[in-house]
This record gives C-alpha cells, structure tokens and sequence, in this order.
C-alpha cells in the first residue's frame, strides 16, 4: 500500500469524516494480520486457500471484531485530534504573546484602542439594559399598565379622579387588580436626636402594594382594612430610611413614628431595591377610599397602576376602558364631558422620555467602536504585511494557509482579550462616572450594575471586534504566493488592492467622525443656546428654600400668613440679604397647582363656563422685586394687598394675550369657585412671562395672587426666595437660625440656589452634549491618528519609489504635496460621505436640540472645516518625512 | 486454557516492553512463548491492544513491515510501563497466594 505524501494526508483528514478514516485503518491492520499469518502458513507448506482458511479461523470473529476496534480506534482519535488542537493554540498562544512582547508600542495602542471602544459600549449599555430592557422587579411586570385620564384639550397623561378610580375598579374586567398611588409629598418627623427632618412620603393603596408583589423585608404590607377610611395610622419604611433613621434595627416593627403631631404605626420596612415610584420616597402610607370619595369628579389627582387579567393585551384594555369612559361622560356630563383613558404598559411609558437618548447614545458608542475596529484593521493590516516574510517561510515549509490564519486570529483574540480585561476596569470606572453625572431624573438609572448580562455583552462584542479587525488582515497575509515573497527584491503584489482596503477603511473612519462629531456639535450647541435663553428674571444669587407648615399647627390662610411674615422681616434683615420674598410655586421644582376660573360677564366655550386651568402663585409683596421679574402695565402687588380688602390678582403677559388680545385687562375681574360661591378678584397689573418650567419650555399663562388674600387654606407651603450680595449659600446658616427661633419642629424641605435647579433642570441636555461630545472626540482623535498612522506606513513602503524618483529629478516639494494630497483627498471623500449620512441621521435628534434646526448651518459647516484642517496637519508630518529622504539610502539595496 | 483479561493486557504490555512492534508480531510472540499453552483469540487480542491504546498505557503509528507492508506499530508508554510494573506485582501476588492454599490442600 502506497504512502501518501503528508501534506496531502492532512488535508484531507480535515475534510473526511474521523470514523471513516478510523474504519480504514482498522481493515488495514486486520488485513495485514491475516497476509502475515498466511504466509506463515504458507511458508510452513499449506497451499494458499487452506492458510487462509486457517488464519481466518484463528482470527475468530471478524465482523463484531471489526465493530469493537472501529469503536475503540475511533474514541482514541478524537482524544489525539483534540489534543493536537489544544497543543496548536497553546503555541499560537504563545508565539503570539511573544510577538506582542516584541512590539510592545503596536500592543499598547491596540489594547488600549479596543478597551476604551468595547468599555465604553459596555458601560452605555448596561444602563440601556437597566433602564429600557431588563424586565422589572415587579410581580408580572410585563402586564403592568399605567391608566391615564385623558383631558378634554388633549392631554393623554392626566391623573385621575377618585370617583373614576373606584368606579373602573368595579366595571373593568381587563383588569385582574387595580392601585392607586399619589405623587410624593414632604413631611416633617422628629428624629432621634430631636432634629426635625424632611421625609418624602407617598401613599399608595394597599391593592397597589400588591400589585407590584414585593415582599416587605419585615412587617407586611398594607391591609385591606387600612385602605378603607378611618383606619389606623400605618407606615411601611424604605430601606434607606431604616438604616438612616432607625439604625437598622429588625425590631421597629410596631414601633411608632411621629409625623406632623400624628403617631403612626411602623408596619414594614421594604427591601433595599424597591423604589416605587421613584428612588426618592422614604415611606409609604396608605391612601384610602370610601364612598365619599366617589363624587370627587372635577378634581383629579391619582396614577393608577393596574395588572391586566391574563391574555388581556393592553390594546384590548384600551378598548374596554374607552368604553367605560364613555358610560362615564353619560352619567356625569358636568365634570366628564370630552374626558378619555388612556392605557400604556408601565414600562414603555415610565422611560418614552429617556429612551430616545439612551438610543441616540448607544449608537453612539457603537460607531466609535466601529472607528477603533477599523483603525485596529489597519494596523494589524500594516503588522501583517510586514510578516509577510515570516508568512513565506512558514508556507514554504509546509504549513497549511488555515493554520496560519488560525494564528493570526489567535493573535488578534490575544489583543482582544487583554483589551478586553482592561476594558472592564474602564467599564467598572466609567459606569460610576456615568450614574453620577446622568441627571437624577432618568428612571431606573439607580438599577444598573454589571450582571451576567453586560458581562455576556462585553465578551461578545470582544469576540465580534476580534474578528472585524483581525480576519481580513489575516486573510490577506496569508494570501501571497510563497514563493514570490521569498525572492530578495520583492514589493508585495497585492499592495494596490491592499491600498485600496486601507483607503476604504479610512474614508469610512472619518465618515463615521463628522456623523458623531455633527451629532455632538448639535447638542453642544442646544446646550450653550439654553444657558443664554432669557428667562424673564434673574437667577443669580438667588437662595430657595422650600417650606411646608403642617396643617395641625397652622390650620389656615391667617397662621401661615403671620409665620411666613415674620420670617420673611428676619431674613430681609441679614446681612449680605438683599431682599427675600415668597412664592407658592416656585420655577421648575414647585407644585403646579393649576385652578380654573372664570371671566366675568363672558362666559367660556367650555360646558361649565370656566376657563382652562392656569398655574396659580400666592406671592408676598416684594415678590417681583426679587425675583427681578418686570412689571409691563399696572401694578405689581404689595403690603395693601392684604385680607379684608377687595382681593387683586396680577397676570402675566402670556394670560393677558390669551384671553385679553384686543383690550385692556387692567381692572377686569375673574373668579374662582369657593366653598361659599364665587370669589372675585380683579386684575391690577400685567408682568412679563418667565420661562417657569425650564429654560427649554415656552412660558405658560400664569396667575399671581397676593399670598395674605389666598383662599385656600390647604396651600401651607412657601418658598422662600433670597437675593444675596454674594454667594446664596453663604446665607444659608443664618437662614435656619432664623427658622428654628421661629419654630423648632419645622424641618426644611429643600434648600438651594435659582442657578442650580435650572442647572438640574437641564441636566439631561448637559449630559447628552458632554457624553456624545466626549466620544465625538474620541472618535475624532482615533480617525486622526489612523490618518497619520496611514500615511507613515505609506511613506515608508514606499520609501525607494520615493527615492528613486528624487533620484530621477523630483523636487521635494512635489513629493511632500503629493502624500498631502493623498491624505486630504481620502480625508475629504469621508468628509463629504459623512455630512451625507449625518444629514439624514440628524432628524433622530429632533427631540435633544434646542434653538437650532437638526441641520444647522454652523455645525454642518465647522465641522468639516476643523476635520479637513486635522487631517492636514496630520498628513503633514508624514509627508515631511517624505521630503526628508535621502535618495542615496533609499536605493540602496535593503 | 481460558485467560482471565486482565492477564491478557498484562502480557501484552510484557511483549511491548521488549520494543516497538506491530499487532501480528505480538501475538505471533506470545503463543510462541506460552509453548501453544496459551490460546489467543487474535479478536481478542486486538481488542485488548485497541482497548489499551484507548486508556493511553501504549501508543501507535504507522509504518512500513519488513516486507514493505503498511502495518500498525504499537510501543509502550510511560504510564503504560507503569501500570505493567502494577500488574506484575499483582498477578505475582495472586499467584503465590493461590499457590499457598492449593499447596495446603495437596499436601
């Protein structure tokens, strides 16, 4: 039997089938035996067939013989296969690490290139995977809904009134339970060591507590009989409320808590993660319903949670609700006329605000890993053409071309994984970095951590670059014909295809750059264009302190007025105080209580005659002063305005265009429903609009009403505004020694200054602008430095073309400007390519921008302007290198 | 004479531990020395050979017979010398105990 030659041998057993090759070499041993044996036989002097017939017999029997050593043969080969293999890649392991070591300055920038691009993607994305993927810690949390009330003007986010609450619950089939919850309020409990503290609460019925099934770390959750009015005063802790306050101590169930001269029983204490709903709520109580509460129609003021019966969709709750509104509006035409629902699954709707930057941000990432992949090809690219000698002399001697590119590969992952494990230091760096600076208000911000899931993200996407930046250089090297390469004078063959590749991937390198880096200067630009924007008074040196006097200790209007009086005299009296007024609802972080009202002798469209509701704000006198707000007609209010006199109400300009375009609203009156009638006030004075809700909202018509003449006695809170000479801050102490000689139990609720609740306010654009900004540049510095690592290799490949034609009479100059233009040339193709792209990528951002259009004339223009300008430079020093070469070397034979 | 197996890899490892050989010179080898006492099935034989290359006690290769045929050489390895020195000392063991109680008997 022949012998095959061993390079033919191994091929092929990559392609057979192990078995069948093991069952061959079976039937070769068994058959050699038998030829031995016969001519054994033979030569002993039987004749030929009765020696076969002879060793046959010996043999014993063939068939399960065969089968036996098939099977056994066959386990053996697969163990050696195997072994080989490992045996392979623990020398291509190790003959990487080695080369690595070699080129310590090519391992450090490609390590380095690929954590920064797969740590910044994993650190993006598991804040994507906390906020929009990761399913809830809710029971069911897939068929959680939150209900909406839908207003007559169009407003599909409205809360809800108690009497629609009670009666959905009782009609509503789509629903297996039904809660309700209240937004956070503020309440003052005396701590243990004496000192008043501000808590936030928010009550939640006990049918809500179930619904979102989290089990109570102690205690239990609210009862049935608690959710019913009338039932004893219970509260249930945060986890963080426990440890600050109470010392996490398990024994504090049953103890009581004295809240706003109320004893209230501590039933539970929740888990550390349970924020419903939001990460800010200290306790929880329960908010209770009754009959009475069923004819409270017109005013609205609850969310509702509901868990849809199993095989409802939210589509076919929708249905049944819209239904039930309609019966509603039948039955109650006065308050529920024009009025809707609206169901949306709880966790679409929690983060529909957030998830278009998340996206916008994850793309982000995902194009700068692309650029550092194709900035990592090309260097690999480089670093394998130089080996392509190396690559020759390995063929020649036999290797199989596959083998060769399993250690190129293997090399590539070598990187990958080193890159990997420093890119979860970045990761586990950066996420802290990420949650700190992300504003406060992004949901579920609180629940990223790097779990098995983000683990699994970053070795994929590890894995995945490996093999984008290191298969097709491996490819390529391994591609030459071995026996050109070997000869002495070789220029490699494939260098034009190969320049080709490195151009392509370039250009898509700084397309991919003015795509982020337009993206980044159109956020930037909303940013600097919101910090600039009027805001119709003056924010600076501004201290706000919110304050809410219980109602046990000051019932009404008259109390709260006296104490708001004489620690408005104190406060104006300190030094560095300029002046100090209040407001009911101060900019961005005040309750906005809306009223309706009416205008007299001109009754409205609306079925009850009365106007949409506007914000209302009892302000002190001084008020307008402070806050720098401008007086345009009239007056502004001050001390007359006090009770007992006929009441006056100031508008701004937004109410006096909406409802007063054509005449004067100076002296007309309005009214507001009482409990005793109508209660009318009249117009005294127009002020200017302000951008109350943030710098980035338009200005809302709006009310101010003296806050000695307000008639609702409920409205106890004030916040007190301080203009300073200097820092607001500095104020502060004095602040609450005036507060505390006035009333020791009265804790305050928030205290900062004007400038930093609308830095809060724009948290979210800040953070866009800076975190697209950061990776702009980061992509910015990778495309450059790919430009330049381009041209260099270039200009050193092509070191004795260059020469020669020096040689040949070629002024340096020429030389320079050619590699100069090579480089803008690619850099200006991308360019061109990338505004393309960006223009029509740029509508995404519609909903991050602010002032300016998503193609912005500036931002289209500068940026190619900076990009084309770097490029240049960098393809500078390259092409200098080119003029400096001296003919003489260069011709020499290397 | 019926072998109990474990004598059968036991003498199979003794045959290689004389040097490389192929599958046909082992049980050529081993009924030559045994006198024609010891009947090999070569089924078994082969089996007991593919069985033991399996665990790793000896290793094959390919290669040309004295008459320029392809045939399977087997050799002993390092664990397979090993376990030979065990078996020996076994079968030596039961041997001698064995003798003792049919010596008793017999006397």
């Amino acid at each position: 039997m022949k012998r095959l030659p061993e390079n033919v041998r191994r091929l092929l057993r990559l392609r057979r089938n192990v078995d069948a090759q093991v069952a061959e070499d079976v039937d070769a041993e068994i058959r050699f035996h038998l030829e031995s044996r016969v001519d054994e036989l033979v030569s002993q002097g039987l004749d030929r067939p009765a020696a076969a017939r002879r060793a046959r017999e010996e043999f014993g029997d063939l068939q399960s013989a065969r089968g036996a050593l098939r099977y056994e043969s066959g386990r053996t080969a697969r163990r050696t296969r195997r072994k080989e293999w490992m045996d392979e890649v623990k020398q291509d392991l190790r003959y990487g690490w080695r080369k690595l070591r070699t080129q310590p300055g090519f391992a450090a920038v490609a390590i380095l290139t690929l954590a920064l691009g797969v740590g910044a993607n994993t650190a993006i994305f598991s804040v994507v995977h906390a906020v929009l993927l990761r399913p809830l810690p809710y029971a069911e949390a897939d068929r959680l809904v939150q209900v909406w009330e839908v207003s007559p003007d169009g407003d599909d986010h409205n809360v809800i009134s108690s009497g629609n609450y009670m009666d959905w619950g009782e009609r509503a089939s789509s629903f297996e339970v039904l809660g309700a919850y209240g937004w956070t309020f503020g309440l003052g409990i005396i701590g243990e060591d004496g000192e008043p503290r501000h808590v936030v609460a928010t009550s939640l019925t006990p049918s809500a507590f179930r619904l979102l099934g989290v089990e109570p770390l102690y205690g239990r959750a609210f009862t049935v009989e608690e959710g019913r009015p009338g039932g004893s005063p219970v509260a249930i802790l945060s986890h963080g409320l426990w440890v600050r306050q109470f010392g996490a101590d398990p024994g504090v169930v049953g103890r009581t808590l004295s809240m706003n001269e109320t004893l209230y029983a501590i039933v539970g204490v929740m888990p550390p993660d349970f924020d419903f709903p939001n990460p800010n709520v200290d306790l929880w109580m329960p908010l209770t319903f009754g009959e009475e509460d069923r004819p409270v129609r017109r005013s609205h003021q609850w969310n509702v949670l509901g868990r849809l019966t199993e095989g409802v969709s939210p589509q076919q709750a929708q249905v049944e609700m819209d239904a039930i509104a309609a019966r509603l509006a039948e039955e109650h035409p006065q308050y529920m006329e024009g009025w809707g629902v609206n169901v949306l699954p709880f966790r679409a709707d929690l983060v529909v605000g957030v998830r278009p930057l998340l996206l916008v941000l994850f793309g982000v990432v995902v194009v700068v890993l692309l650029i550092a992949c194709a900035n990592l090809a090309n260097l690999f690219l480089a670093r394998a053409m130089a080996r392509e000698r190396e690559v020759a002399v390995r063929r020649a001697i036999g290797a199989g071309r596959w083998r060769l590119i399993r250690q190129f590969l293997t090399e590539s992952l070598l990187v990958a994984f080193l890159g990997g494990a420093l890119g979860v230091v970045v990761i586990a760096v950066g996420l802290d970095a990420l949650v700190a600076l992300a504003p406060a208000d992004i949901p579920l911000l609180n629940h990223t951590r790097i779990d098995g899931v983000v683990v699994g993200f970053a070795a994929t996407v590890t894995v995945l670059a490996t093999f984008l930046f290191g298969l097709v250089p491996a490819l390529r090297a391994t591609r030459t014909d071995p026996a050109s390469s070997l000869r002495a004078a070789h220029e490699h063959a494939g260098g034009v295809r190969q320049a080709r590749l490195r151009a392509g991937l370039l250009v898509t390198e700084m397309a991919l750059s003015v795509v982020l880096l337009v993206g980044a200067g159109l956020l930037v630009r909303s940013f600097w264009r919101l910090q600039s924007v009027d805001l119709g008074f003056d924010k600076e040196r501004l201290l706000t302190v919110m304050i809410d006097l219980p109602l046990t200790a000051y019932p009404n209007t008259p109390e709260q007025v006296q104490f708001y009086h004489r620690l408005l005299e104190r406060v104006g009296g300190l030094p560095g105080v300029v002046s100090a007024a209040g407001t009911t609802q101060p900019p961005v972080i005040g309750y906005n209580n809306t009223f309706s009202f009416a205008i007299e002798n001109r009754p409205s469209g609306d079925a009850d005659g009365r106007e949409d509701p506007v914000p209302l704000r009892g302000v002190t006198p001084g008020f307008f002063r402070t806050m720098g707000i401008s007086l345009l007609r009239g007056r502004v209010l001050d001390e007359r305005d006090r009770a007992g006199v006929p009441r006056a109400i100031v508008i701004n300009e937004s109410l006096a265009r909406r409802h007063w375009s054509d005449e004067s609203p100076l002296g007309k009156r309005i009214s507001f429903e009482g409990p005793d009638g109508e209660r009318w006030w009249e117009i005294v004075g127009i002020v200017r609009d302000t951008r109350h809700f943030g710098a980035d909202r338009p200005p809302v018509p709006a009310l101010y009403v003296a806050h000695a003449q307000k008639t609702w006695g409920w409205m106890s809170w004030l916040t007190v505004l301080v203009r300073t000479e200097g820092d607001p801050l500095a104020v502060a102490p004095a602040f609450r020694y005036a507060l505390r000689n006035l009333d020791d139990r009265l804790p305050i609720e928030r205290l900062t200054t004007m400038d930093e609740v609308y830095a809060e306010s724009n948290a979210r654009r800040r953070f866009a602008a800076s975190l697209l900004g950061g990776f702009a540049v980061l992509a910015l510095v990778l495309g450059v430095v790919g430009i330049y690592g381009v041209l260099s290799y270039s200009v050193a490949r092509r070191t004795r073309e260059i020469g020669l034609r020096m040689a040949l009479g070629a002024q340096r100059r020429t030389v320079a400007v050619a590699f100069l233009r090579d480089g803008l040339t690619l850099a200006l193709v991308g360019v061109v390519i990338g505004l393309a792209v960006a223009l029509l990528l740029s509508r995404f951002l519609e909903s991050l921008v602010f002032g300016i259009a998503t193609t912005d004339l500036l931002t289209f223009a500068g940026v190619p302007v900076l990009l084309t300008a770097l490029a240049a430079l960098a393809a500078y020093l390259p092409a200098r290198r080119a003029t400096r070469i001296d003919p003489v070397r260069a011709l020499r034979v290397e | 004479m019926d072998l109990l197996k474990g004598t059968l890899d036991a003498m199979v490892l003794s045959t290689l531990s004389a040097g490389p050989m192929h599958g046909y010179a082992v049980t050529r080898r081993i009924k030559d020395r045994s006198d024609g006492v010891l009947e090999v099935e070569d089924a078994a034989l082969y089996q007991a050979l593919h069985r033991m290359e399996r665990r790793g006690w000896i290793a094959s290769e390919w290669g040309l017979s004295e008459n320029n045929r392809r045939a399977k050489y087997y050799r002993l390895t390092r664990e397979g010398r090993r376990r030979l020195a065990q078996e020996l000392g076994t079968i030596r063991r039961y041997t001698e105990a064995l003798w003792k109680v049919l010596e008793e008997e017999t006397a």
